[in-house]
């Protein structure tokens, strides 16, 4: 019986190292398939590699040989043993792999729980599987119902929806404060990936304006020209506190760069508009204080550690929630998996009906006379009719019993009533 | 009655709003991001839930006023006649008026207009019930109680 196999390494089960041999080469998944497509104990397959997971899944009728043929290609394309390889590997079989995958589109086995990329990167496979022709029934299936699974776990649970990383946490934040951030203007002060990618964000947000301050003018051009924004020096910051509504700074000063004073004169200038502090450095930039003057907050870089730290325990609570839908559409897949085992059978079913339909009408034809087109059509239905009648109670039954372990027991019967696995099957 | 009623209805939503905008700003500044935090809206939404219902709910309540006392003039035979809810209408109008006038004039927003918009709406209350508990005056309705 055709059996579904999952072979992989997450960045839980192998070190960077590994994973990294086999990440590299872009050409590795036409490779992986093309060989999976040409072996011939595999039936179906798929190949997923990110930075943080190597998989292979496939279907195969002899599990053992195809296990062993895929790892050993596998562990070969990294330049590998086998035995070094497989410590890395798990491996897992019928309905664990599919619980797996699901697991894995809906981002529950991500290494940041929840995060939005992996969904992209497995469609992405799945779709180099259908362009190389390597997906067939069984895969088409699982791979519809894990992105269902994904869909629903999205929708239905808060998995993805609080920020766990400085800068959308950040930029949360500043949406709590304006609402919408199109149109707010922002000034950059220092710089550094954070900060950079902090003010990336807020620019992806709807941000429209940036300013860029630094000690060094040349570096504040030079940032500036990565954001389309304007450079301004050290000594206008006290103007721009006045102009913009969000300030991110990040400098390797020791003192404080924004102080309560100077920030206090731009209050009546700015009229109660709000004024947010995103202050990433350490030692901080912005003296602490600031954030006791009306319509200013404040935000260090420890404020927005602790957002994240409770963030990621509520995604961990939904990942409850998750992982209930993911069992219940695994049910539901096993079912249908199980389905699959009746239908040659059924099929056999309908082909002995429909030979032995169109014989007996090829030999009555002479015995019915001239008959007008309309009447032919009439004796046609009525007898295929007839015949479905009678086998639909047998197929139902089947379809029925598809999930009882008695199964086989009743196929067998089935075949030997209807004899079907006689050749010659056209009956007398 | 009528559009006093529809005005009383839009400032008090504006209370409610001041009241959600200083509870949220609290939150942010103390950086308490909790339930309360995740269920209120934005400081900017709430600030402009504060906005709009005051600038609709005040030509409603001078609206009126005024048909008050027009209506006087017809029942009593004065349209003004400096009776305790006569002046503390006026009183809670004046406080509208002057918040109105920051807010489109100076550009008030935020906290100061939430605080404002909290005040003006307890002497609007004071005005409702208070007076009529408290005053007398020909608005008191005391003669419909019960002897």
């Amino acid at each position: 019986m055709e059996r579904l196999i999952n072979i992989g390494m997450t960045h839980e089960t192998a070190p960077v190292a590994i994973r990294e041999c086999l990440a590299t080469d872009a050409d590795n998944v036409t490779r992986v398939l093309t060989y999976m497509r040409d072996h011939k104990a595999i039936n179906e397959g798929l190949f997923v590699s990110t930075c943080n997971r190597v998989e292979t899944l496939f279907t195969s009728d002899e599990p053992g040989e195809a296990k062993a043929a895929v790892i050993a290609f596998i562990s070969d394309l990294a330049g590998m043993t086998s035995d070094a390889f497989r410590t890395s590997l798990f491996t897992l079989e019928g309905v664990e792999a599919a619980r797996h995958i699901f697991q894995v589109a809906s981002s529950l086995d991500s290494m940041v729980i929840g995060e939005p990329q992996i969904l992209g990167q497995i469609k992405e496979a799945y779709h180099h599987a259908t362009r190389a022709r390597t997906s067939g029934v069984i895969l088409n299936r699982l791979m519809h119902r894990a992105f269902h699974v994904a869909k629903r776990v999205r929708s239905e649970t808060g998995i993805s929806s609080a920020a766990v990383s400085i800068s959308y946490a950040a930029v949360e934040l500043a949406k709590k404060i304006f609402h919408n951030l199109e149109g707010k203007k922002a000034l950059l002060i220092g710089a550094g990936e954070m900060a950079e990618l902090a003010a990336r964000n807020l620019l992806s947000n709807g941000v429209s304006a940036m300013a860029v301050a630094n000690r060094t003018f040349e570096r504040a051009l030079r940032v500036a020209e990565l954001f389309n924004a304007k450079a301004v020096s050290f000594e206008e910051i006290g103007y721009q506190l006045g102009e913009v509504d969000i300030v991110i700074t990040s400098t390797a000063a020791t003192g404080y760069v924004i102080t309560r004073s100077q920030v206090k004169d731009v209050l009546r200038k700015r009229r109660n508009r709000p004024l947010f502090f995103i202050d990433i450095a350490v030692p901080r930039d912005v003296e602490p204080v600031v954030n006791d003057l009306h319509n200013v907050y404040v935000y260090d870089i420890d404020d927005l550690k602790g957002v994240i730290e409770v963030n990621m325990a509520q995604r961990q609570e939904e990942a409850v929630k998750a992982q209930r839908i993911v069992d219940e559409e695994v049910v539901k897949f096993e079912k249908w998996i199980k389905t699959l085992s009746v239908v040659p059978t059924i099929v056999a079913l309908r082909n002995k009906a429909e030979t032995i339909v169109q014989s007996e009408l090829k030999r009555s034809r002479s015995a019915l006379g001239n008959l007008t087109e309309a009447q032919q059509m009439v004796v046609e239905t009525l007898t295929r009719s007839a015949v479905e009648k009678v086998l639909n109670d047998p197929i139902l039954f089947l379809k029925g019993r598809a999930d009882r372990p008695t199964l086989n027991a009743y196929l067998d019967t089935t075949k030997r009533l209807f004899g079907l696995n006689s050749d010659k099957g056209d009956g007398h | 009655m009528g559009t006093i009623f529809v005005g009383d209805g839009l400032l008090a939503i504006a209370f409610l709003a001041a009241v959600m905008y200083l509870i949220q700003e609290n939150q942010i500044k103390r950086k308490r991001l909790g339930a309360i935090y995740s269920r209120l809206p934005s400081l900017a939404t709430l600030d402009q839930i504060n906005y709009y219902a005051i600038l609709y709910g005040f030509p409603f309540l001078t609206i009126g006023m005024i048909t008050g006392s027009v209506y006087a003039q017809y029942a009593l035979g004065s349209y003004w006649r400096w009776d305790p809810k006569e002046v503390w209408s006026l009183i809670s109008w004046l406080f509208y008026a002057a918040l109105l006038h920051e807010r489109l004039a100076v550009g008030w927003q935020g906290r100061r207009a939430a605080v404002m918009s909290i005040v003006c709406f307890l002497v609007l209350i004071f005005t409702f019930i208070g007076v009529s508990l408290l005053m007398g005056g020909y608005h008191s309705f005391s003669s419909l109680e019960a002897p």
